[in-house]
């Protein structure tokens, strides 16, 4: 299954199109493209894409940030959640153009220039919250959207929190002791 | 489907002016957790999206005398952790804590959900109950429909071409009145099979105001006013509000589907009527 939208990457500027010469400020169009700036896991990105770009198709295609990944493609399973102002959403059922302006976090914008990994993706790591490790972006990024609200959440806690991000290998526990040892280790 | 466009107007003004010029081929964009899958199916009606994002002054909750106010660009994870809403009216806090899963509620709106109009959603059944007020913009201004007869059917509302839901205004209830609202589901974050909202009021222990809406097990929000009669004068006891929550799952006609038979469903509204009507009460007599 491919995006609704055309990868051509042809994108013209149709502003000229708009011809209200009464209005000095002209009343926006609708338009086929549309110009995203976004502060991408601390980078400022400005880029015009196909108004139909889903966030996941920008990143990915785009940006080549493969860490989002794609599985379910309805808002199901969450492998492609990010964090759009720190917010957990699923990057397949969200626009580009809806996040611009917005701050966005990939999985790739976890680990320090060093490479030494974020507490919670060590967490991860340390109790082997993964088996095949296609989920384990999202399951991370929602991990640290729960653990900036709460430091020392209940397993019902995490449960809820993670049940929009599916799991086909580990049967969740795994991941929980992961979110549980990640609260410690952020208690430190 | 022609190619997408994408307009994102700063005004309700502009807003409006786009949802009347383009029509029926204009899809209004908040969340878009229910519109965004059709697009990407290519199953969507529309060719212009009209994201309303950038409107000014829409994502506020505030109480406004004796109604609670929840602008279009309210999220539901901003109404489930409202403490204004937890205060004035919990059922609805409940209800929007419930919806979907924390990323769908960090992106899907209030108004968009009570605007959609899916039968399964769970919006629309707080607002018929309690006869919300939907506030509407159009190119002539606005009008204020009633939340009480604003659905007509599967996916379809009072809602006319080129009209915009600005925001929900929902009644708060006195003390000794008491909401509440319970679900179903297969799983934690899919659609319910059964959703039931109950209102009670109480005066000297006895019932004075009794109303029961189900949600999901027919095509729109389903007032069950015979159930909520066997309550009136009465005092509810338990084997009281067994007797209503039999009554409304005898008189549901919910489909038999996928998600079971109708004998199933109505057992399983009885159930869930059952809960609603415990936490109405509790909520009647001041237990939060």
């Amino acid at each position: 299954m491919t995006d609704t939208t055309e990868a051509s990457g042809d994108v013209t500027d149709t502003s000229e199109d708009v011809t209200d010469a009464t209005d000095t400020t002209e009343p926006p169009q609708p338009r086929e493209t549309v110009e995203v700036s976004v502060t991408l896991n601390g980078e400022s990105v400005t880029q015009t894409v196909d108004a139909g770009t889903f966030l996941s198709s920008f990143l990915r295609r785009e940006r080549y940030l493969t860490g989002t990944h794609r599985a379910c493609e309805s808002t199901t399973c969450g492998a492609c959640t990010v964090l759009v102002d720190g917010d957990p959403v699923k990057s397949c059922n969200v626009l580009a153009a809806q996040v611009d302006g917005s701050d966005l976090t990939t999985v790739e914008g976890l680990a320090d220039d060093d490479g030494s990994l974020h507490p919670v993706q060590r967490a991860f790591w340390d109790t082997h919250g993964l088996q095949c490790g296609f989920c384990t972006p999202g399951m991370v990024l929602s991990s640290i959207a729960l653990l900036e609200e709460t430091d020392d959440p209940s397993v019902d806690e995490i449960r809820t929190h993670l049940s929009g991000n599916v799991c086909r290998c580990t049967g969740y526990t795994k991941i929980i002791e992961s979110v549980k040892r990640a609260a410690g280790a952020t208690d430190d | 489907m022609a190619t997408l466009r994408y307009v994102a107007p700063e005004t309700v003004e502009r807003a409006c002016s786009l949802l009347a010029e383009y029509g029926d081929d204009a899809a209004v964009l908040s969340g878009g957790q229910s519109l965004l899958p059709t697009i990407r199916r290519r199953t969507a009606a529309c060719d212009v999206l009209v994201d309303i994002n950038d409107l000014d002054g829409r994502s506020f909750v505030e109480r406004d005398d004796d109604q609670l106010r929840v602008g279009c660009l309210v999220r539901h994870a901003d109404v489930a952790d409202s403490s204004l809403v937890r205060e004035t009216l919990p059922a609805l806090a409940d209800l929007a804590g419930s919806i979907g899963d924390v990323q769908v509620r960090n992106q899907g709106t209030l108004c968009g959900a009570v605007a959609h109009g899916d039968p399964a959603g769970d919006p629309p059944v707080l607002t018929a109950l309690l006869d919300a007020d939907v506030v509407v913009a159009n190119t002539d201004g606005g009008r204020v429909l009633d939340g009480r007869s604003f659905y007509a059917g599967d996916h379809r509302t009072a809602l006319e071409t080129g009209e915009l839901v600005t925001e929900v205004r929902f009644p708060v209830t006195d003390d000794g009145t008491g909401v509440a609202y319970e679900k179903w589901t297969p799983s934690g974050e899919s659609y319910p099979v059964t959703t039931v909202g109950a209102l009670v009021e109480l005066d000297g222990g006895t019932v004075t105001e009794a109303a029961l809406t189900t949600g999901a097990l027919e095509s729109k929000p389903t007032p069950m006013d015979e159930a909520a009669g066997v309550l009136l004068g009465e005092e509810p006891t338990d084997e009281v509000l067994d007797r209503v929550a039999r009554t409304l799952g005898e008189n549901a006609s919910p489909s038999a589907d996928h998600e079971g038979s109708v004998a199933f469903k109505r057992e399983l509204a009885t159930t869930v009527a059952r809960d609603a009507l415990g936490g109405a009460v509790a909520r009647a007599r001041g237990v939060q």
